[in-house]
């Protein structure tokens, strides 16, 4: 233990030894400066990790003067004040490192000596257990801070050191007001002996009017909107550097007195005062970083809101009508959350400082050539926005779901807000990865160190998180969740990453084996490990080019399904799900020219799974299986999550280009397994919340009309695309809209169909994605009139996509028939007549594109640019020659799937009975029809064997001819003419169908942004610039806090 | 089985004559009603006969190749599995291979075989020729589907049997009498079906020189040919089953399937062309909504 007098007076006694020590020497002031620095960083460390270790049990007491308490003044520290020491003393080490590196602004003594009274002022803030003391170090803090602002010198910093201290006086009027009142009411001026009074106290207006004019000068200094506008000016005009102090370690030991404040004075109306204004700050000013151009201002915002989001939990963890267990997870949060933005928010100030320009601009491709940037960067992007596993995602959900429901508003509140700093940080995210930008200098040791440990904390939370919340993670996915973290550490060559990939697959694949039951869990566990391993095995011939994240990151995809296919609650499944997001976002963001579909995705996929963690919160209880729930509003908010995944029409605006520009060794994992995880989402929420809920019926035709309207409108718009990835992705959506619908119609029949479709859907789509992937290799382009006559290059890749796209367009005999036999019987028996006609409408159209790919890829006139193109690559060849085979053998035998599906579903109440029977001529029986697959495969191979045979015995002498020796328009077309019909080939069709493909959906999307956007900005004009409003908006703002909380006046 | 595959092969052989036949029938009128004397009604068999006998033939590539046979695959296919007359063990064909259903989609085989072929050619006109067809056949599918729907829902089953099977009792029983806009919306989605004016789009020979089958000749062309007329018969007694009660007999089945062949003939040869964008407006408006009407009537009386 280290009395903490001790920091505080060696810190004073050095920052005025310091001033005349760089009289004689820098260099030696210089070494000084950091002796007391890592001096109190060791002293507060020791403390901390007395109380950590439970060396120190009691708080600790210092008398100062020799006069006991309530005469003198003490200091206090308990574990609270130790871990927010430490917290202090840490980021101002990291900060004062920095600044040494790059150049101390002059006059060095000078700024020395402030940064040391920083220091010491927010210790002592922390430390004290008097209020008149607490005022005095209030005052030392805000003299250094406004200097240290100033030290810049610009004309920025100097304004807003200007505004800071016209601000800051007000501020410090007021608690001192207050504190000179709380002597007269309480005659003590003791925190611990006020606290000791009050309880004892009749808590009379007078009383809590008086302790309001504390808490409103604390509330200026926490920035609260609206009267925080001079703090934004801080944040964009001082030194990075003094801003990460400043909120990193100064405005973090405000936020400490004012929770022991809210305790020690018992107002009354702190929760409300806490909720209306931490709620408020929070959410606006999430909405104000929406259009921000200036980084400085947008880390700003978010600075704001995140202390909005504290003082918000404050108000939860002192509100005593709570149960104690709820405010424990408060407090866990509140912990997490201090710890997880100083340190995340700190590290993007200091990397500020590393960039010339303010302007968001200036930052476009900086992550390309600076690994270590990126690596910060990305770190502290993901922490402050609640990316799994780092510590803004524990705390976020620490806080969620310790806030009673009767709060729930609260919770959607943060889910807004949350949404909202997705899109901000991550359009900022978005321009920092694209494109390459200039490399920067290397001044990174202090945010790196903050990243570690913030990385580090995440471990320590989530260890800490699923202890407390009696989650049981799945230790052995958590195993190779790390394993595949390791394989990017070790940064193996890529090859060896893609066997090192394949050997943890398949150890999965054993590992797991047992758990692949017949039930739902185990069909999908199934279905993601397979497929997962057939899809990375084709991955392995375009590695080279990949990035050196790419397997680790498809790794944690894979076994991040696992986890959700074996999760048992739905919180276990939502991290899962989380984790399965975030690492997609990354392989989505590889592609090229991806990063605006990837903060697309990541602004979609961040809301459904909000959405989703609403709806468990809302749940009664976690276990999937079990929830007894009632009401529409659950079971479209859980379903929500899992449509977007699907990209349901109206939330499939994300995937076009999320497909179409992400990595293509990537977009057949998407679009065979994400998509269908979605898929296995849905179908616990029809399983066991839609079928328990009165409204259920209207809702699953809701549904069906949802599922069957994305079939039919993705198929249209995938008729007019002219990227090969793109139209697959239009047609992989339009196909898990079957899905849906399949699910929606919840018959026995119905499920067959969409499970079916399920795992045919990945074959056949699989294939094509695959086969796309080795196309695009070999002819370098997408786009598809660029492509042509490939039949002759690529014999088997053209038979793999011609089978896929019979299987596809629903043509028996191949296994695709059975999916749309199956669906049409159940819609048929359902007697929804509308959507059987807009179902099969969409399966007509669907033809169009499955020619338009055969036919611009394959057939015509091969172009002069692809002359040398070859056959695609072994590994790739080979996954599309399982996938074929499979197709086929399917097809003949759709029994090798639909048996294994009606165990799945024998095990679900009220689908016991299938639905088909067999019969050896009949085939497959419904109630309406039947269908024999297996003749119509011996039919149409053996008629087709047959009629071949027969037509080659009695044909003509056939004699081959050159591609353009064809009669076009009377005569022999030259050889340079280009005669392929490869683009548009739909324009007759499209303009009749034109009001059908009005963009109606991404208009409205894009509406919304920019709506919000444009009131963000009406909204900004509020911080007018001017000091004068500044001042009078803080005291009307602090009138009314005075006229309206004062408890009953 | 094998008795079944003989007679099922006996079937399509008359299949394919009976589709000739009414091909060459079909020549006869239209000269007839422009005033011309025409070709002798055997004349689709003098004209495969012919190409069947061809020395020569050229070949794009295996897709082209292949191409006559899926047309003849699929034509013969989708005869195979209509039943001719229900409940004849000799005359319903492999209907148990499939029903209505399977039907639909069996029909596309042909046309995806031989778009695929024509597409290999490299011909820019057999493009555009499927393309056409494939746009006109999402517009004719729409009405067609409706009064298919109305037909599986009114009789709760998808199998053909089971249609025809509900149209017993007396000519009033008939579809075309129970569901006449249904049976009216279908019966002008087979115009589109037939490629008959106005919807004569795919082949075009004024403006894209028949399109799709424009590079094929000799034996190719004999073997599409053979494929062409006997899908169009197996068209004939798919609507002859859904919407004229069947037949109970094969004499019925000529006597009603030639009626049916009837309805496109005149049609077409009183009509001009349309241009796609008409023509599928056209599916999508007129014979929609008629066939809407019955649509919703089962879906207010259910």
């Amino acid at each position: 233990m280290v009395n903490p007098i001790l920091i505080i007076a060696i810190t004073l006694a050095s920052a005025f030894f310091i001033g005349i020590l760089q009289v004689y020497s820098k260099l030696w002031a210089k070494v000084f400066f950091f002796l007391v620095l890592i001096f109190d960083f060791v002293a507060a460390g020791a403390n901390f990790y007395g109380f950590l270790s439970g060396k120190i049990t009691s708080p600790i007491l210092v008398k100062i003067g020799g006069f006991p308490p309530p005469i003198g003044i003490n200091l206090f520290v308990g574990k609270a004040e130790a871990a927010m020491g430490f917290l202090i003393f840490t980021i101002t080490l990291l900060g004062a490192y920095h600044l040494a590196r790059r150049g101390i602004p002059e006059p060095q003594g000078k700024a020395m000596v402030l940064f040391l009274l920083l220091s010491l002022g927010a210790a002592g803030i922390t430390f004290t257990g008097d209020f008149f003391n607490l005022f005095v170090f209030i005052e030392i803090t805000s003299i250094a801070a406004y200097g240290l602002v100033a030290s810049a010198k610009t004309e920025k910093s100097l304004e807003a050191a200007f505004k800071y201290m016209v601000i800051g006086s007000i501020s410090s009027t007021f608690i001192l007001l207050g504190v000179v009142f709380l002597y007269k009411a309480t005659g003590s001026l003791n925190m611990l002996d006020i606290a000791k009074k009050v309880k004892t106290f009749p808590l009379t207006p007078v009383f809590s009017l008086i302790s309001l004019v504390f808490f409103a000068g604390l509330l200026i200094e926490l920035e609260v909107f609206p009267i925080n506008g001079w703090a934004l000016d801080v944040y964009q005009g001082a030194d990075p550097v003094v801003v990460a102090v400043l909120t990193g370690a100064a405005v973090k030991a405000f936020y400490l007195i004012f929770i022991k404040a809210g305790g020690y004075l018992a107002l009354p109306s702190f929760f409300q005062l806490s909720l209306i204004f931490g709620g408020g700050t929070y959410l606006v000013s999430q909405f104000l970083a929406w259009r921000q151009r200036d980084v400085r201002r947008l880390l700003g915002y978010s600075s704001v809101a995140q202390l909005g989001l504290l003082i918000l939990s404050a108000g939860f963890f002192l509100n005593n009508s709570l149960p104690s267990s709820s405010r424990h997870f408060i407090a866990l949060a509140i912990v997490l959350f201090v710890f997880n933005h100083s340190f995340a928010k700190s590290s993007l100030f200091l990397l500020v400082d590393n960039v010339e320009t303010r302007e968001m601009e200036g930052w476009k491709g900086i992550l390309k050539r600076n690994p270590l940037f990126k690596f910060i960067f990305s770190t502290s992007v993901f922490s402050i926005t609640g990316v799994p596993p780092f510590p803004g995602f524990w705390a976020k959900l620490l806080l969620i779901f310790a806030i009673p429901k009767e709060y729930a508003w609260v919770v959607g509140l943060i889910l807004l807000g949350a949404v909202a700093e997705i899109v901000y940080y991550f359009r900022f995210y978005r321009i920092a990865s694209d494109g390459e930008g200039e490399k920067v200098k290397k001044n990174l040791a202090s945010p790196l160190a903050a990243s570690l440990i913030l990385i580090t904390g995440g471990g320590v939370a989530w260890s800490m998180f699923s202890g407390y919340m009696g989650i049981m993670f799945n230790s052995l996915i958590i195993v190779f969740l790390m394993v595949a973290a390791a394989i990017y550490i070790f940064g193996f060559s890529k090859p060896l990453q893609w066997t090192a990939s394949l050997v943890l697959l398949g150890y999965g694949i054993y590992r797991f084996l047992p758990s692949m039951k017949a039930n739902l869990h185990g069909f999908f566990l199934a279905l993601v490990f397979f497929g997962g391993a057939i899809l990375l095995f084709a991955t392995y011939p375009t590695s080279k080019r990949l990035s050196w994240s790419f397997y680790p990151a498809y790794l944690v995809v894979i076994f991040s399904l696992v986890g959700i296919a074996l999760s048992t609650s739905w919180l276990n499944l939502f991290v899962y799900w989380e984790l399965m997001s975030w690492s997609s976002f990354l392989l989505v963001n590889m592609g090229k020219k991806a990063k605006r579909a990837a903060w697309i995705y990541a602004i979609f996929s961040s809301a459904g799974a909000y959405s989703m963690l609403a709806g468990i919160y809302l749940l009664p209880k976690l276990s999937i299986s079990k929830i007894g729930v009632t009401g529409v509003l659950i079971p479209v908010l859980l379903i929500t999550g899992f449509l977007v995944k699907m990209a349901t029409s109206p939330l499939h605006i994300w995937a076009r280009d999320a497909y179409g520009e992400s990595p293509d060794e990537f977009t057949p994992l998407l679009s065979g397994i994400m998509s269908k995880i979605g898929v296995f989402g849905s179908a616990l929420v029809f399983l066991y919340v839609i079928a328990n809920i009165s409204s259920g019926p209207a809702l699953r035709y809701g549904l069906a009309w949802l599922g069957v309207l994305t079939a039919f409108f993705m198929t249209l718009l995938a008729v007019f695309q002219e990227d090969l990835k793109k139209l697959l992705a239009y047609s992989s959506v339009g196909q898990v809209g079957y899905i849906l619908l399949g699910l929606a119609i919840a018959t026995p029949l119905g499920w067959n169909a969409a499970l079916y479709h399920t795992v045919d859907h990945f074959i056949f789509k699989g294939l094509l994605f695959v086969a796309a992937a080795g196309i695009i290799y070999r002819v370098g382009t997408s786009y598809l009139p660029h492509m042509g006559g490939l039949i002759r290059r690529m014999p088997l890749t053209f038979l793999a996509v011609l089978i896929a796209i019979i299987s596809l367009a629903g043509i028996p005999p191949m296994a695709g028939f059975a999916g749309k036999w199956l669906l049409y019987s159940a819609l048929i028996e359902k007697q929804w007549v509308f959507i059987t006609v807009v179902a099969f409408l969409a399966s007509t159209l669907a033809f169009l594109y499955c020619f338009k790919i055969l036919h611009t890829v394959f057939l015509g006139q091969l172009q002069d640019e692809n002359k040398n193109a070859r056959e695609v690559p072994f590994p790739i060849a080979a996954a599309e020659t399982i996938l074929l085979v499979a197709t086929v053998a399917i097809g003949a035998f759709p029994r090798l799937l639909l048996d294994p599906i009606n165990k799945v579903l024998n095990k679900i109440p009220g689908m016991k009975n299938s639905g088909l029977f067999y019969e050896k001529t009949l085939g497959a029986v419904s109630k309406l029809g039947h269908w024999n697959a297996l003749f119509l495969m011996v039919f149409t191979v053996g008629s087709f064997i047959f009629a071949l045979i027969f037509f080659a015995l009695t044909s003509a002498r056939v004699r081959e001819v050159k591609q353009l020796d064809v009669g076009y328009a009377g005569e022999v077309p030259r050889q340079v003419e280009d005669l392929h019909f490869g683009y548009d080939l739909y324009a007759h069709f499209r303009r009749t169908v034109k009001w059908l493909i009005y963009p109606l959906v991404s208009k409205i999307w894009k509406g919304i942004y920019e709506w919000t956007g444009t009131f963000a900005e009406v909204l900004r004009r509020f911080y007018t610039g001017n000091i004068n409003t500044y001042a009078a908006y803080v005291i009307l703002i602090s009138i009314l806090i005075l006229h309206f909380f004062a408890g009953g006046k | 089985m094998g008795v079944k595959i003989f007679y099922a092969f006996i079937a399509l052989i008359g299949g394919i004559a009976y589709g000739l036949l009414l091909g060459g029938i079909s020549r006869k009128i239209t000269a007839r009603m422009q005033n011309r004397r025409g070709p002798t009604v055997f004349q689709n068999f003098i004209d495969v006969w012919k190409l069947f006998r061809k020395k020569t033939a050229i070949s794009h590539g295996v897709m082209f190749y292949l191409a006559p046979i899926f047309r003849l695959l699929g034509g013969a296919g989708t005869f195979l599995l209509v039943p001719i007359v229900v409940g004849n063990f000799y005359l319903s064909n492999f209907s148990f291979g499939g029903d209505l259903i399977v039907i639909m989609y069996f029909m596309v085989m042909g046309c995806l075989g031989m778009a695929l072929g024509a597409a290999e050619s490299g011909h820019p006109h057999a493009p555009i020729g499927v393309t056409r067809g494939l746009a006109q056949m999402a517009g004719q599918e729409l009405p067609f589907i409706i009064s298919v729907v109305v037909l599986m829902i009114v009789d709760k089953t998808t199998s053909v049997e089971g249609i025809v099977m509900a149209q017993q009792g007396g000519i009033l029983h008939w579809h075309i009498f129970t569901y006449p806009f249904a049976a009216i919306a279908a019966f002008i989605s087979l115009l589109g079906m037939m490629t008959s004016y106005p919807f004569e789009i795919v082949m075009a020979p004024q403006e894209i020189a028949i399109g799709p089958p424009t590079e094929f000749s000799s034996t190719f062309l004999s073997y599409m040919f053979s494929g062409r007329s006997v899908f169009a018969v197996a068209k004939y007694v798919l609507f002859m089953d859904l919407f004229l009660g069947g037949a109970t007999n094969l004499l019925w089945a000529f006597l009603k399937t030639f009626l049916i062949f009837l309805w496109p003939l005149f049609i077409t040869d009183v009509f001009p062309r349309f241009k796609l964008e008409q023509s599928v407006s056209f599916f999508w408006t007129w014979p929609t909504l008629i066939g809407l009407i019955d649509l919703l009537r089962i879906y207010i009386v259910r």
